[in-house]
């Protein structure tokens, strides 16, 4: 790999195998075939929450991951991160910049907590930066389509084929 | 009521805090970040009967009855669209909208409209109009409460009201009622079961549902009518169309519902869950009607309509059954009302203040507008709901009708029209809404014999083709808009299979790795 580098990325769950085998199914068993991988990246934080509740505060922690190229924020599970030496050209590049993904962080953490408690409440939210991380997923096709798995969660979705299917 | 009733809607609230209680000690650690991150999904069944149970307002246990016992079986029009309606909202602009918002990172249901419509009217004026009518909303919650509250405990109907009102506004701002994760399936039970049980009990007393209808053919044949009482609505198709239309059609319009989309994950978990929904319905939904229609029978010096449904219950079950089953719709209610509050105070905070007043606002600011605002319907809903206390079924029927009428063809063309525009779609929501209101309030329905609701869908729908054609030159919808639009669209002919188990949450990472493999086929 003459432009290697290495990243921070999620840990796999779901190898090349297990990715085809998953789409060969929902392609209604159509052979398929693995491209390759790319990284998507990500800004992580964990937030330290001070709930108030009926029965006093409670501690919460929960993982937030910004999408570094769209800015949307999401809530996630916890995860555990190995570092992994890839190609340059395998992962996409960073375009929010941190400061603005703490904002989006917070923003999105706070309205989260609100809708799934129900209740109009400051809540504390305390956020450590973790830094860039990324995520796999897997680029798959048949004969009639494109698709990328993610190798976390083994979710898929179909990519549109304007880019030539060998 | 008995004592044991009262015992027993103790003992409910006992047991739900108890419940609260052993999942802040206990089981608040791993299952509650599951639960806050909805990382860790329930299967359809629950998911569906938690939502339905949640979503059962005052109307169900107020108003449906009081329209049954006031107009028999005519009553049942508005069941029939209700039983349909959340499944052809979710297969219309389902799926369409969880993409398009999430290209759009919109976090609410008013803020997804001024990003596909952007001009600031949009928002603004959709923010204005569903704080408003949101406010209705829970003002019928509020007396369904009150009433609901003065009748299980026999505390006069003032300090009930009150004693409702405090506790919902508890509910909202001091919440943290971890049980809501744990409670709403066990509450959702208890309803069904309960509500079912009334019918039964009402339908057995009256010797079957045939030797009722005989008596109440015997009473007043035009109760058995589909045209109401004294055939009051005989030939009126326009009043029918549009209680047919309120709870199908009417279910895309409203932006606290089709905000449900927002946070789809899979289509074939939300249509398995859209499947249990229907099923609910065909149960649930008529029942309060008919437990109306039965009343006209068991209780015929009812003084209050809206209150079938529990006197009915009272004088029917078991004395502990009817404790635990009022708690569970009390429950209900206050939940409801919750959750309108807090959509309605969301809407306030972010759509409003943050968006025009202060854009700089910290969350702790905004949090303060939330709660100045729910606060102020509560208390402004308080002095209403006691001095001149509008029907359930009246206020929910204005505020439906109004916010169909405004958002439908909105929310509808958002996903299904390229040529929708920012001035098609202001001047379909001022129309719609308008007509509808003005519909209402200058008696329009006796003179033309159409419903508001199909008065102003008809006006908004027309009025978003008429101004989006017109405008196309001067306001053309832009181009980041339009391919967001193709981008929301299955991706060329997919498998039934691939298309149901698809992720939608991944959108946006498909958009941006399709560019990087266009630009030539890069991956490790």
């Amino acid at each position: 790999m003459a432009d290697a580098k290495m990243l921070s990325v999620i840990r796999e769950r779901i190898d090349s195998t297990m990715a085809l085998h998953s789409a060969e199914r929902v392609l209604d068993d159509a052979p398929a075939s693995i491209e390759g991988k790319l990284y998507y990246p990500y800004h992580r934080y964990i937030a330290n929450c001070m709930i108030p509740t009926l029965f006093g505060k409670k501690d919460v922690t929960i993982d937030c991951l910004v999408d570094a190229v769209h800015g949307l924020g999401a809530t996630a599970d916890r995860m555990s991160i190995d570092q992994v030496r890839v190609s340059a050209e395998a992962s996409l590049e960073a375009m929010v910049e941190l400061e603005e993904a703490e904002s989006i962080a917070r923003r999105v953490i706070a309205h989260r907590l609100g809708r799934r408690l129900r209740m109009i409440a400051p809540f504390e939210i305390h956020l450590e930066a973790q830094g860039l991380i990324h995520k796999g997923f897997w680029i798959a096709h048949s004969d009639r389509m494109r698709l990328m798995i993610d190798n976390t969660t083994g979710g898929m979705y179909p990519l549109a084929t304007r880019a030539a299917v060998a | 009521m008995s004592g044991t009733v009262i015992s027993f809607l103790v003992l409910y609230y006992v047991v739900v805090l108890g419940i609260g209680y052993w999942a802040m000690r206990r089981g608040a650690g791993e299952d509650l970040e599951g639960y806050l991150l909805g990382g860790r999904q329930v299967g359809p069944l629950p998911t569906a009967l938690t939502l339905q149970s949640t979503s059962m307002s005052g109307y169900m246990f107020l108003g449906a009855g009081g329209l049954g016992f006031a107009q028999g079986y005519w009553a049942l029009w508005y069941a029939a669209g209700d039983i349909g309606g959340g499944v052809l909202n979710l297969s219309v602009i389902g799926r369409r909208m969880r993409k398009l918002s999430q290209i759009f990172g919109a976090l609410t249901a008013i803020e997804y409209l001024e990003k596909r419509y952007p001009s600031p009217a949009i928002r603004l004026f959709a923010g204005i109009l569903t704080v408003f009518l949101l406010g209705f909303y829970v003002l019928a919650q509020l007396i369904a409460g009150g009433k609901g509250m003065a009748l299980v405990t026999g505390i006069p109907y003032p300090a009930a009201l009150a004693i409702a009102v405090g506790i919902i506004l508890i509910y909202t701002f001091m919440g943290g009622y971890l049980a809501v994760a744990y409670t709403d399936f066990f509450q959702s039970l208890i309803m069904l079961v309960g509500v079912m049980w009334i019918v039964i009990a009402a339908v057995s007393e009256l010797g079957g549902l045939t030797a009722a209808n005989n008596a109440i053919a015997e009473l007043d044949p035009t109760l058995l009518s589909i045209w109401g009482k004294d055939l009051g609505f005989q030939g009126q198709w326009g009043v029918v169309a549009g209680a047919l239309l309120i709870f199908s059609i009417g279910y895309m319009g409203w932006p606290h519902v089709v905000t449900r989309h927002m946070a789809m994950t899979k289509p074939a978990t939300a249509r398995r869950a859209g499947l249990w929904a229907t099923l609910w319905n065909l149960f649930f939904v008529p029942a309060p009607y008919l437990v109306g229609i039965m009343a006209i029978l068991i209780l015929p010096g009812l003084d209050d309509p809206e209150m079938a449904i529990f006197e009915v219950a009272g004088k029917l079950l078991p004395a502990a059954v009817t404790g635990l089953v009022m708690a569970a719709i009390m429950a209900a209610i206050m939940s409801t009302a919750d959750s309108l509050l807090l959509q309605t105070g969301s809407i306030a905070s972010r759509d409003i203040y943050e968006r025009f007043i202060n854009p700089k606002a910290s969350e702790t600011q905004m949090v303060w507008v939330s709660r100045g605002l729910v606060f102020a319907i509560a208390v402004i809903g308080y002095v209403v709901a006691l001095v001149e206390p509008p029907t359930v079924f009246g206020i929910v029927i204005f505020a439906t009708s109004v916010l169909g009428s405004a958002f439908l063809p909105a929310y509808v063309c958002a996903v299904w029209w390229r040529k929708a525009n920012t001035p098609g779609a202001l001047a379909s929501m001022i129309a719609g809404a308008l007509v509808s209101f003005v519909w209402q309030y200058a008696g329009l329905v006796e003179t033309t014999q159409v419903h508001p609701m199909l008065a102003g869908v008809v006006s908004s729908t027309v009025t978003m083709v008429i101004v989006s054609l017109a405008t196309q030159k001067m306001s053309p919808v832009p181009p980041h808009i339009l391919d967001a639009l193709d981008a929301s669209v299955a991706v060329g002919p997919i498998p039934g299979r691939f298309a149901e188990a698809s992720d939608l949450s991944l959108a946006n990472e498909a958009a941006a790795i399709e560019k990087t493999l266009d630009r030539g086929d890069r991956h490790g």
